[in-house]
């Protein structure tokens, strides 16, 4: 395990050191951070500042990351995140080998973990081979630490208290999770550390659960289900691509699919109902994930902080006490491409290779290669505000149950979308009206054309799909716990 | 007269190291690395590059000299006024002949400034923001170029007349920070739209990206100005300090407004670098931030 580890480390940094010199990707970050940069790969005997460094470039491109528009940030700077995060996670774990306690070496793993992940999350991880290498080096480590802790007769990291406070996340704008946000609380939440002449006396090992201040499952909660007035219709097993794909060419409404899921590994074998499942996927809860804060992406209070997965678990969704009206969500999150073996435990609808029509006229977008795959966890009470998406969608339910009203584009005007907000963020394509808020938040009159807008709505079950054409508006709010899958296609 | 400094010394922009091959160590207690019998003025301190001018020589720190210092031929030059630069380092100076000099390397230990650019003979002030944005006042007039190369080729993508003349001109990763004449001294902002550090609201009439006065500061008569990171500050002639700006979870200052730094008694001067901002008055220093 650690010759394996050590040598993908090699790998990642000859990967890193011979683009300096021959790409040309790099070339705009200037020659000063290129000549640090390559004084960094060939002198990384002098550790401890060596990692500094890496951290000052850094922060460096930190700063370039938010100088641009999301989408228009040059390519130079992703180069440059993702390269000198590799660099730095690859001397961290030079530095974990000569770790020899348990503490020691989860704080170690814990660093380098956010390292690499920063560079998934904040630049995508661009260039050749990267993704694949920083997966390689997360799973190895992974296996070196499990192994470390095993001998040193530490437990998994499963326990996680159930007292002790939520974080809050702190207020910023809207937009995409343009900044790192640290959680800095970091509780104890393993049992107990034992001393190494008990551990070896006891011999604890991977397969004898521990105590585990876990539930074993996350439960739904015992809020009843709304009437439905005006059912999405249902079909009770799901159709075959011939029927679907006349489906969209003719009718294209939406449909609530029964019985979707059953394939999936996520339902049953791979419990994803199962907190210590989820946390043994995430590197020990350890992977982080961007997360939304607040009720709706449309009051000032909304945020988004990125923190481990286990302290979302924990804060949010384990936690009882949680703050209903400032609920985190982790919503709209590629978490699959970020943690690939996630992505075994989904099956990709074929509904997704069909051909569906054209969206709106105003809300066209580039055709996709492939559909664009998203998770959302979170806990009871998450809503999603009135919008549309331009793509087709097919929403998956995995664990709990989703209340979903559904508009159709021919009701646009009696929806009032947004225009172009504070910050010059396009909010055009979410509605003005909010679902849970008095008179929908709007004036009367515009309350009266509102309610005179017809619309489809359901429960969406756990092991169910949901099919919602694009451009059609939908507003979605968890009844318990949930899971989803939602799968864009064009 | 000494110069002091301490901090980020990667390049070796404030000490060189005795060891090419290695990275210069970081100064954390502040030391002194110059001095001068008649003047001394640090005319630029970049992410990578320090351009001081010490008894009237011009002396070249940190990556662009291979970190070493380099002395620099200046005879060719009028007095200079600014020098600006970005994270490639330091690019050119304006001298009080409103001219214009880049920085030329030869190899790698030659460095000079060249003859001054053809065609620019009215620039006064030159800001480049961390997205590249150029600013340039000329004559009267404020410029915005997309990029240092469109300003080479005097292809502005905007331009404005700032009432009363610009005395100072600042950038930061995002926008620019000017101080006009006007009213003793009025603060004026513009930039990125998203990170509401321009010290006001923006809305359809004031946008973001065209100058907007800091309402805030209207009617304070503002001796100076300093921006840097996602922040900025202002000294008002009464000697008080304000700032305002910080994205990310980094504040010096509530979000979009500007507030009036309270722990200073007095302060003359200030410098705004990224999440930090150091402020001056007699024989003190101070800093506030990260």
């Amino acid at each position: 395990m650690n010759t394996s580890l050590r040598n993908t480390c090699l790998l990642a940094t000859s990967l890193v050191s011979s683009e300096l010199s021959s790409s040309g990707d790099l070339y705009p970050c200037g020659a000063p951070i290129l000549q640090l940069l390559k004084t960094l790969t060939t002198t990384p005997h002098l550790l401890q500042s060596t990692v500094a460094r890496c951290t000052d470039v850094l922060r460096l491109a930190t700063n370039k990351l938010h100088a641009f528009p999301y989408r228009e940030v040059p390519l130079c700077w992703l180069r440059l995140y993702t390269d000198v995060s590799i660099l730095k996670g690859v001397y961290l774990i030079q530095k974990l080998f000569s770790v020899r306690d348990a503490e020691g070496v989860r704080r170690a793993d814990e660093e380098i973990v956010r390292t690499l992940d920063m560079a998934l999350i904040m630049a995508a991880a661009p260039g050749n081979g990267r993704r694949e290498v920083i997966e390689k080096i997360l799973a190895e480590l992974e296996g070196y630490v499990g192994a470390f802790l095993a001998v040193h007769g530490e437990e998994m990291m499963e326990g996680v208290e159930m007292n002790g406070a939520g974080g809050k996340g702190k207020g910023k704008g809207k937009g995409k999770v343009e900044k790192a946000e640290m959680n800095g609380d970091r509780e104890d939440e393993e049992g107990e550390e034992e001393d190494r002449e008990a551990s070896r006396r006891k011999r604890r090992r991977l397969t004898t659960p521990p105590p585990s201040l876990l539930p074993q499952e996350l439960r739904p909660s015992s809020t009843p289900s709304p009437k439905i007035t005006h059912q999405i219709p249902i079909l009770t097993t799901p159709p075959s691509l011939g029927f679907f794909q006349n489906h969209l060419d003719t009718a294209n409404t939406p449909l609530q699919i029964q019985n979707l899921l059953t394939a999936w590994p996520a339902m049953a074998t791979n419990p994803w109902s199962s907190p210590s499942y989820l946390l043994s996927k995430t590197h020990f809860g350890t992977r982080l994930v961007p997360i939304e804060l607040g009720k709706s992406y449309t009051m000032d209070n909304w945020s988004q902080k990125i923190m481990p997965f286990r302290d979302f678990l924990k804060t949010y969704i384990l936690c009882s006490e949680a703050d209903g009206s400032y609920p985190g969500y982790l919503a709209q999150h590629s978490l699959f491409s970020q943690i690939p073996s996630l992505r075994a435990d989904i099956l990709t609808p074929d509904y997704c290779y069909t051909t569906p029509p054209p969206a709106p006229p105003d809300l066209r977008t580039h055709p996709l290669e492939g559909p664009i795959v998203n998770a959302w966890f979170g806990p009871a009470g998450t809503v999603s505000p009135l919008h549309t998406d331009p793509y087709t969608n097919i929403l998956c339910q995995v664990l709990g149950r989703k209340y979903v009203r559904l508009y159709p584009p021919s009701e646009n005007e009696r929806l009032f979308p947004r225009g172009v907000e504070g910050g010059g963020v396009d909010m055009s394509n979410t509605s003005r009206v909010d679902m849970d808020a008095e008179g929908g938040g709007v004036e009367v009159e515009e309350w009266e054309r509102f309610q005179g807008a017809k619309y489809l709505e359901g429960v969406l079950r756990s092991g169910e799909g949901l099919f919602i054409p694009a451009g059609w508006w939908h507003y979605v709010r968890s009844l318990d716990t949930s899971f989803s899958v939602s799968f864009w296609w064009n | 007269m000494e110069l002091i400094a301490f901090g980020f010394n990667a390049h070796g922009q404030l000490s060189p190291s005795t060891n090419p091959s290695e990275i210069p160590e970081d100064i954390r207690i502040p030391q002194i690395i110059a001095s001068a019998a008649n003047s001394l003025r640090v005319l630029f301190a970049g992410w990578s590059d320090t351009l001081l001018e010490i008894d009237g020589s011009l002396h070249l720190l940190g990556a662009a000299s291979a970190n070493t210092q380099l002395t620099i031929p200046s005879t060719h030059l009028s007095q200079i006024t600014s020098a600006f630069g970005d994270h490639t380092g330091l690019k050119g100076v304006t001298t009080t002949a409103q001219a214009i000099h880049l920085l030329q390397h030869y190899g790698t230990k030659q460095v000079c400034f060249g003859q001054r650019v053809e065609g620019i003979n009215d620039t006064s002030h030159i800001a480049i923001a961390g997205n590249g944005v150029v600013a340039v006042v000329q004559g009267d007039e404020v410029l915005v170029y997309r990029s240092f190369s469109a300003f080479l080729l005097k292809n502005a993508r905007q331009r404005w007349t700032l009432a009363g003349g610009v005395v100072e001109l600042h950038a930061n990763e995002g926008g620019f920070v000017a101080l006009t004449r006007e009213y003793g001294g009025r603060v004026i902002t513009w930039g990125d739209a998203r990170h509401e550090y321009l010290g006001r609201e923006t809305t359809a009439e004031a946008s973001a990206g065209a100058p907007g006065i800091v309402d805030a500061l209207d009617g304070i008569a503002i001796a100076r100005v300093g921006s840097g990171g996602w922040c900025s500050a202002a000294v008002s002639v009464e000697r008080d300090l304000y700032i305002w700006g910080g994205a990310g979870g980094e504040v010096l200052a509530g979000r979009g407004e500007v507030e009036l730094a309270q722990e200073f008694e007095v302060v003359d001067g200030v410098s705004v670098g990224d999440g930090h901002a150091v402020a001056w008055a007699g024989g003190k220093l101070w800093d506030t931030g990260r």
